[in-house]
């Protein structure tokens, strides 16, 4: 590519003839500007995608050549009892962990918001925003201990309450697995999506909440009708990356259950990663990747074809 | 001067003499080029300075020896992480290490595709041990019979080194045994299941053991309970390559355990299936810890064990040495009890040794090297590495494993488990490392359910089957066994 | 007054859900410091409380190590930082300013990259960077990080720069200001606060990041803190006190940038991040 070399002339050019820049040059100035990005994303992730793309239709050990086998790691693949119970798992995980995380992160903003201070608001801003430096494998540590069945906090709890009944193995049966995992972080507020929200809610036009607040609006009323139309865009944000975050889990099947008991908290990341680094079945794990990367496309895309539909919110 | 000082001299004095030795017998072939060696546990410099620093001695008084020769040593990456990705990646981009860890049933898996055969080099004498010991004529003479035999790969070959070893025993509380009216002897298994039921009804967690679908502590269980089962037949299975009239009992290689399966000498529906069945599903009722699914990782184990919140468990002898400093209550080590003949209708031995070469010692050459034209210089410094002069300075660091190199001595921790090593061998290696890893994984979920309670011994039977089938379908692709087509 | 007093009363029930659920995340912190002056005795029998005596001896044993790490850190994330923050706001700019063609179809080509595994691309991107030579170094760790993190940052600037008011640049354009003129002297000052978010988010990946330092890194001289401070993990024992002593120490640089930036970061957001 010969582009830079002109492009550096083009900007010197547009510089120095200040009132007046001929017209193609200018036309070039925004490709000038992502060029420098554009051309890390095509090397670091464009072409090592393309690769495991191409990989994904091989049989390949890592170690001797690939050979191309065409599609039949992805009808083995959908043939697969464990590959498919780890989609299951996922879909659920990813359905209730974004569900719960964006009801959480959101009521919390609301209750920061509807705080008057704006010393207050922002000391609880920082004090959601500091634990984010604890490491993820200290939060599943310390969640390990709180499901633990024998000197959990999560059981103890419960028989100090008189439920004593209700212990459980949380994480040691496939029944509750699950949602173990689920709730590991609650009451998950030291997120993105909390940040994102109070800073959301806090320009949203005050001429239609004073407005409502004048038509006798309560609280529940307002927050339903006119907070979470208004913030379509910022919910449907939240809710891509936290989807795209779930198809992607990993790190609690690695530190806390390896996918069991049974197949109960298998996920395709950790099916993807075993089949890879333990099995050595790199053209096999790829086509996990490319199934998990499309699912993230789709669902990314209706998304946002939903957001904009009929969305109250956009002026463009 | 001090005991420390002359100790030391006489040390160098020895190492001296070898290095002579040594250099008499290497000069001729001029060793020359950059050789990495990633020694694992043994070298760790952030963590554990003083043992880095006994390998760096080591390796400098080698390259002294060998000047044409550098050693770069690799330290080890961090536990918790996995090394399998580290070296998976470095092996397809070809800049693994020359001599490197592994664990020996990966390594038997990957074999000559990524390692290079030690068979003909064990042959050969290892110049670095003195005249008598034994290693001196022929360097396989340095490692026992049964590390020999348990490290042997599916095709008759040797790809590792293992110079030292673990054990397994049983821990136990003996203040809360006391307590309840018990002891730490049994005659028999029903008399230990008993036991478990009375700690039961006092409230107390019987026996520690944990269980998850990748490495746990389960497997050594299943390792006992498929020999208590299936201990008779083995040697049925055993094939003539792998055998050696010195070693009339030992553990069963891949390939045999393959062919067993593939004749259907091994299958879901034999009388021994359904015992090993329900001898496991009645130890998971009766003994095992409530939650044992769902016990993530062996610190936890050790840290319910420590609290007192569980009367016994099955640790390893690698982390004596810390249990013998954090546990604050009276306990001793034991082992399972044996089965007896009225218990057992298929007895071949009472109680077999989980124990193994998964330890930190375990090397191999990689094939790169090779290609490097390097290989000489690495069988030199691994033969240098694995000579007991060497290897007791390397070993001294870590004293809870136990040292396989003739003319090492092991440590007080490590002695404290040589009456296992007394028992039989176990017929059968852990899951993971029985067939192919995904028969391991496979084979630990199914039992995770069965002994939960959730799948019924049929459902067992119906979905174990065709793993073990697809199992040897997977090995047959791979190994090419003459067997797999008839 | 009256006024003051009945929202203050009025906001009492929200201080105590939002302090009980302040409790809850922060104990993982807690915890960690805690454990940090503990020795084994003390975290394997009194796990959750904090004990006595403090170990303060823990840091003294992985302070020389630690340091290193965070010095690698520091020597990995600045860069990483300054190339992101810079491109991303070139990029951002260019994405928010200019109508061109093919915008939305690169910015889209774009984002289709947040859907990438990481672990999908390991392998391939390992190979790369052996051939190019770049195991091992600085630059090998810098660039796929900046690769990584540049395609959100990319998004958070040109939702910033898509809300400034265009009237700024308009007018400035009328007075005849320059493409780079307008870049340097109107959008970087004003981008300050998109890159206050930028900077943490972006910290907050790669002080965290494990696997990409851990594979193309040999020597574990050179390691950033996370897969260093994991070394303190021992194959056959763990000084758990020595681990979160190092874990508190590497998390020391994140507090102080999260102290210095925060304002920064919460002005960034404000007006929200939406698609």
């Amino acid at each position: 590519m010969a582009v830079p070399a002109q492009s550096s002339g083009a900007v010197a050019v547009t510089e120095r003839v200040k009132p007046r820049a001929p017209f193609p040059w200018v036309k070039l100035v925004p490709y000038l500007f992502i060029l420098p990005a554009f051309t890390l994303f095509v090397v670091m992730r464009y072409i090592p995608a393309i690769q495991a793309i191409y990989y994904s239709f091989t049989e390949w050990n890592g170690i001797r050549a690939a050979t191309f086998i065409g599609l039949e790691n992805y009808s083995r693949l959908f043939q697969d009892s464990l590959f498919l119970d780890a989609l299951k798992n996922m879909a659920g995980y990813t359905v209730m962990r974004t569900l719960i995380v964006v009801v959480m992160a959101f009521f919390a903003a609301e209750l920061v918001y509807s705080i008057r201070s704006t010393f207050m608001q922002t000391f609880w801003k920082i004090a959601f925003i500091i634990p984010l430096v604890v490491p993820g494998s200290v939060v599943l540590l310390v969640w390990a201990f709180v499901f633990n069945t024998q000197s959990g906090i999560l059981n103890s709890l419960l028989v100090a309450v008189g439920l004593g009944d209700l212990q459980q193995p949380w994480l040691g049966q496939s029944s509750t697995a699950l949602w173990a995992i689920l709730l590991v972080g609650f009451p998950f507020i030291s997120s993105f999506a909390f940040l994102i929200y109070t800073s959301s809610l806090q320009s949203l036009p005050s001429e239609v909440l004073d407005a409502a607040r004048v038509d006798g609006c309560n609280t529940l009323r307002r927050i339903l009708y006119i907070d979470l139309p208004l913030m379509r865009g910022p919910i449907a944000l939240t809710v891509i990356l936290l989807v795209l975050e779930g198809i992607q889990v990993l790190t609690p099947q690695v530190v806390l259950t390896g996918g069991g008991p049974g197949t109960s908290t298998e996920s395709p990341a950790n099916f993807l990663y075993r089949t890879a680094f333990q099995y050595g079945k790199f053209g096999y794990a790829t086509s996990v990747g490319v199934v998990m990367l499309l699912i993230g496309f789709v669902f990314s895309y209706f998304s946002i074809r939903m957001r904009y539909k009929g969305a109250a919110d956009v002026d463009v | 001067m001090s005991k420390v000082k002359q100790l030391t001299i006489l040390a160098v004095l020895c190492s001296l003499v070898i290095a002579i030795v040594g250099v008499a017998s290497a000069q001729d072939t001029e060793l020359s080029g950059t050789i990495t060696l990633y020694p694992q546990e043994y070298y760790r410099p952030d963590q554990d300075p003083e043992g880095a620093a006994a390998v760096e001695a080591v390796i400098q008084e080698y390259t002294a020896m060998n000047p044409g020769v550098t050693v770069e040593l690799v330290p080890s990456v961090p536990t918790g992480t996995d090394y399998t990705a580290w070296l998976t990646t470095r092996l397809a981009a070809g800049n693994a290490p020359n001599i490197a860890w592994q664990q020996f049933y990966d390594r038997n898996r990957q074999a000559d595709e990524v390692w290079v055969p030690l068979t003909d080099f064990f042959e050969m004498p290892n110049p670095y041990i003195p005249e008598g010991t034994p290693g001196h004529d022929r360097w396989a003479d340095s490692f026992p019979d049964f590390v020999l035999a348990q490290t042997r790969a599916g095709d008759g070959n040797w790809y590792q080194v293992s110079l030292d070893w673990v054990e397994t025993g049983l821990y136990i509380n003996d203040g809360v045994m006391e307590a309840n009216g018990l002891d730490s002897t049994w005659d028999g298994w029903n008399d230990f299941l008993n036991d478990c039921d009375t700690l039961k009804e006092a409230g107390i967690q019987p026996v520690g053991v944990f269980m998850t679908p990748e490495w746990s502590t389960y497997q050594w269980l299943d390792d006992i309970f498929t020999s208590v089962a299936f201990g008779q037949m083995a040697p049925d299975w055993y094939l003539p390559q792998y055998s050696s009239e010195f070693l009339p009992w030992r553990q069963l290689v891949t390939e045999e355990m393959a062919k067993a399966v593939h004749d259907g000498s091994f299958n879901v529906n034999m009388p021994q299936f359904d015992f090993y069945l329900q001898i496991t599903k009645e130890f998971a009722d009766r003994c095992i810890i409530e939650g044992f699914a769902g016990i993530a990782n062996y610190d936890e184990m050790q840290r319910l064990f420590i609290e007192g919140n569980v009367a016994m468990a099955w640790l390893g002898s690698w982390t004596s040495g810390f249990l013998t400093e954090e546990i604050k209550f009276p306990f001793s080590v034991t082992y399972l009890p044996e089965f007896t003949a009225e218990e057992n209708p298929y007895l071949k031995y009472g109680t077999y040794r989980v124990g193994g070469p998964s330890s930190t010692g375990q090397y191999g050459i990689t094939q790169a090297t090779v290609d490097a034209g390097l290989l000489e210089e690495a069988v030199d410094l691994l033969m240098y590495w694995s000579s007991p002069a060497s290897f007791q300075r390397v070993y001294d660091s870590k004293p809870d494993l136990i040292p396989m190199v003739a003319g090492t001595t092991a440590t007080d921790a490590a002695m404290g488990f040589q009456f296992v090593a007394g028992m039989p061998e176990r017929a059968f290696t852990d899951p993971i490392g029985r067939l192919t890893p995904e028969f391991g994984t496979e084979h630990n979920r199914l039992f995770q359910q069965f002994m939960l309670g959730e799948i019924t011994a049929d459902q067992l039977k119906a979905e174990y089957q065709p793993i073990l089938d697809q199992a040897v379908v997977d090995l047959c692709a791979q190994e090419n066994y003459d067997w797999c087509n008839s | 007054m009256s006024m003051f007093r009945t929202i203050r009363r009025h906001s009492i029930p929200q201080h105590l859900i939002l302090g009980f659920f302040a409790l809850l995340t922060l104990y993982p912190f807690f915890f960690m410091l805690m454990t940090s002056f503990k020795d084994n005795e003390q975290f394997f029998t009194q796990f959750w409380a904090p004990t006595l005596p403090l170990h303060f001896e823990n840091y003294i044993t992985v302070w020389p190590s630690v340091s290193r790490f965070i010095g690698n850190s520091l020597l990995y994330s600045v860069p990483t930082l300054l190339l992101t923050a810079s491109l991303s706001l070139l990029t951002g700019y260019a994405f928010a300013r200019y109508k061109f063609y093919g915008r939305e179809v690169l910015f889209m080509l774009m984002l289709a990259l947040l859907m990438l595994p990481g672990i999908l691309t390991l392998i391939p991107l390992f190979i790369q960077m052996r051939d190019w030579k770049w195991l091992d170094t600085p630059q090998g760790i810098i660039i796929p990080w900046t690769a990584f993190e540049l395609v959100f940052a990319t998004f958070i600037m040109r939702v910033f720069f898509e809300k400034l008011p265009k009237e700024v640049f308009e007018a400035a354009r009328l007075d005849g200001a320059g493409e780079l003129r307008l870049l340097w002297s109107i959008a970087v000052p004003l981008a300050l606060p998109g890159l206050g978010t930028i900077a943490i988010l972006n910290v907050l990946f790669t002080w965290n990041d494990l696997i990409w330092p851990l594979v193309t890194l040999f020597d574990t001289k050179n390691y950033p803190v996370a897969p260093g401070v994991l070394g303190f993990r021992g194959q056959y024992r763990t000084d758990y006190g020595r681990l979160f002593a190092a874990y508190t120490l590497a998390s020391i640089p994140l507090m102080v940038m999260f102290i210095v930036t925060i304002r920064k970061f919460i002005q960034g957001l404000s007006g929200g991040l939406s698609i």
